[in-house]
């Protein structure tokens, strides 16, 4: 186990190594000037010398690459171009309020999925399965940002009991303002809950079709016992990995869906970085995000390993 | 290698690697007695989900050819008089602040994003076909290296990679195309390889090296044609992703600039006014969702008639 333990940590590490190169690369080295994007292009030339030297830009990239995964290593992501702030307090502040967002999400999400896909699963074929496989079809083919501006119009217009946006101070904690954290919260969850609800259908199934379960059946075990003795337990494994995956999904959900509701989370500061190219922020909101995606993946493995009893280390 | 002569002789040019050559059975149809196996066309037609997505897929490409042409208005035509209209029999979608068509805007922004599902797609597979096909038949040290290069890209969400390389490259459909296509390599490599892993224990992969053949002959005359239906079948899953994306990015300003028609666009301004117009949202929202709708079913079906393994969906 402690091998085992010290292989991913170190294959972690070593992704987060190329992650690393990967955002410096592709945000410093491909064209377009930062100090002509701060200037603009009626900048002299002198004056965009002088900024390059005050920002580093002079010196050869493999050195501020360093410098910058020096600094990132200690939570010192430099200065915001366009805020004029430190970036690592600002991006925690951001993380805060998605972690709040997507947890909710998650701890509503999770269990409907592995319900609603153990339950078509047990039932395939059956007008169960049918509806709840076109539902969760709808769920992966529609965009967030239909499915958002769709509960918008149906629970901020037409029923108008929530708000139809989330733009609440970024410095409050907004757990205490649940009201505009529900309809964002549910589309994360519509949006995540296909993927998951899909793939357990398809491991329930594939658990129903194995041999144990049939000498289960034959030497006349009760059906409810069959399930929660040998189906649940095999066909639930995987899904510590779909789980992980899944915050792939939300992760790239909650960009779009922080978007629609204007609420002031890590996404939509990713997207302001993005949209004023300010580099320095999206370097560390972009690290930051990998970073979290590669540990909830090893945690997922870890996991995955210490339940199962047929991996042993 | 040592390959004798009869071995050389016998072995098929076009062999199937074993899980892809075996037939799949056709529905419900558990008939055991051999036949001949029926056509890929056939079996793409007999899956009725598969029929009813390529049918609208196409519609779609017909709409991105013509739409503009048959758009009862023109789709960047102001009418003062008629500005915020609800639907109506003029106006079949209402109309926007500017009294433009919505329904003529949509019809003519169905362009836009069939272009970047299909060239992304192209783009992204080729270029992880290949990249997979060489990786998976050299093995060792290159295999590893590039596998290792690819779940460093796979550790970000699709949507982020995309994001960060078009904020470099700037906003415009070519990048958005790129970007799209890019985050599609490493995950295209990586299923083409565990194909190409198979293929190259084949004999007539040994037979080939055997006869001296080049590396480039072997990839491309030897893996390559063995591999179409791997290829076909994430092809047809990149169309649904490569317009969910690209949509995506439309939608948060990164693809095309107004007042040209987009639908994710189209999306992202009509937010602003939803509850005094919800039809601005209604009309795009309504043709993006038939669209990837029929681009999964299709892919589905394609799964199901060309590739009998069961693919793990990875993160995108």
């Amino acid at each position: 186990m402690v091998r085992f333990l010290t292989r991913r940590v170190a294959f972690v590490a070593l992704t987060l190594f190329i992650v690393s190169i990967v955002i410096f690369g592709v945000t410093e080295l491909l064209p377009g000037d930062v100090a002509v994007m701060i200037l603009g292009s009626e900048a002299t030339d002198e004056t965009l010398a002088a900024l390059r030297t005050q920002l580093g830009l002079d010196r050869p990239a493999p050195q501020r690459y360093a410098d910058w995964l020096a600094g990132a290593i200690h939570g010192d992501f430099g200065e915001s171009l366009r805020m004029r702030t430190e970036v690592g307090p600002l991006v925690l502040e951001r993380l805060r309020n998605s972690l709040a967002l997507a947890g909710i999400a998650f701890i509503v999400g999770v269990p409907l999925a592995l319900g609603l896909g153990i339950v078509a699963g047990l039932r395939k074929d059956r007008l169960a399965d049918r509806a709840i496989t076109m539902t969760t079809l709808l769920g992966i083919s529609v965009p967030e940002f239909v499915i958002g501006s769709v509960l918008i119009i149906l629970f901020a217009s037409i029923w108008p009991i929530l708000p139809a946006s989330s733009l609440i101070d970024p410095r409050q904690n907004p757990l205490e303002n649940l009201r505009y954290l529900i309809l964002p919260a549910a589309t994360l969850v519509l949006v995540t809950l296909a993927h998951t609800t899909r793939m357990t259908r398809a491991s329930v199934i594939r658990v129903m079709r194995s041999d144990y379960v049939r000498t289960a059946f034959l030497k006349g075990m009760p059906r409810g016992r069959v399930i929660l003795r040998h189906v649940l337990p095999n066909a639930l494994l995987p899904s510590i990995t779909i789980i992980a995956i899944n915050l792939g999904w939300m992760i790239g959900g909650l960009i779009v869906v922080e978007t629609v509701f204007g609420y002031p989370g890590l996404g939509q500061l990713m997207i302001f970085a993005v949209t004023n190219r300010d580099v320095p922020l999206l370097q560390a909101v972009a690290l930051l995000v990998a970073t979290i995606y590669a540990l909830a993946n090893l945690g997922a493995d870890v996991l995955y390993a210490a339940l199962n009893p047929r991996i042993r280390y | 290698m040592i390959v004798d002569a009869s071995q050389k002789r016998t072995a098929p040019a076009m062999a199937l690697p074993a899980r892809l050559a075996q037939p799949v059975p056709l529905g419900r149809d558990l008939d055991d007695t051999p036949r001949t196996r029926p056509s890929t066309w056939r079996r793409l037609l007999a899956t009725p989900t598969a029929t009813i997505g390529g049918v609208i897929l196409l519609a779609y490409v017909l709409l991105a050819a013509f739409g503009s042409s048959i758009a009862p208005y023109p789709p960047l035509e102001f009418h003062y008089q008629d500005t915020l209209q609800a639907p109506s029999a003029t106006y079949w979608f209402g109309t926007d602040q500017y009294g433009r068509d919505v329904f003529s805007r949509v019809l003519a922004g169905s362009r836009s994003i069939i272009v970047i599902a299909f060239s992304a797609m192209a783009l992204g597979v080729v270029a992880g076909a290949l990249i997979g096909l060489t990786a998976g038949y050299y093995g060792g040290k290159a295999d590893e290296a590039i596998m290792r290069i690819a779940d460093g890209m796979m550790s970000f969400p699709s949507l982020l990679l995309a994001l960060l390389i078009l904020t470099t490259l700037g906003p415009s459909i070519g990048n958005i195309v790129i970007g799209v296509a890019i985050t599609f390599v490493p995950r295209v490599a990586r299923i083409i390889r565990s194909v190409a892993l198979d293929l190259r224990t084949q004999p007539f992969v040994d037979a080939a090296r055997a006869r001296g053949e080049s590396t480039v002959y072997i990839v491309t005359r030897e893996l390559l044609p063995n591999a179409v239906p791997a290829i076909l079948v994430e092809s047809s899953i990149r169309v649904g992703y490569a317009i969910l994306i690209g949509a995506s990015l439309g939608f948060l300003g990164l693809g095309v600039q107004p007042p040209t028609p987009d639908w994710g666009l189209m999306i992202f301004e009509g937010r602003s006014m939803i509850q005094v117009a919800p039809w601005l949202v209604l009309g795009p929202a309504l043709a993006i969702s038939i669209l990837v709708i029929a681009a999964n079913l299709f892919a589905e079906g394609m799964t199901r008639v060309l590739d009998s393994t069961e693919r793990i969906e990875d993160a995108s």
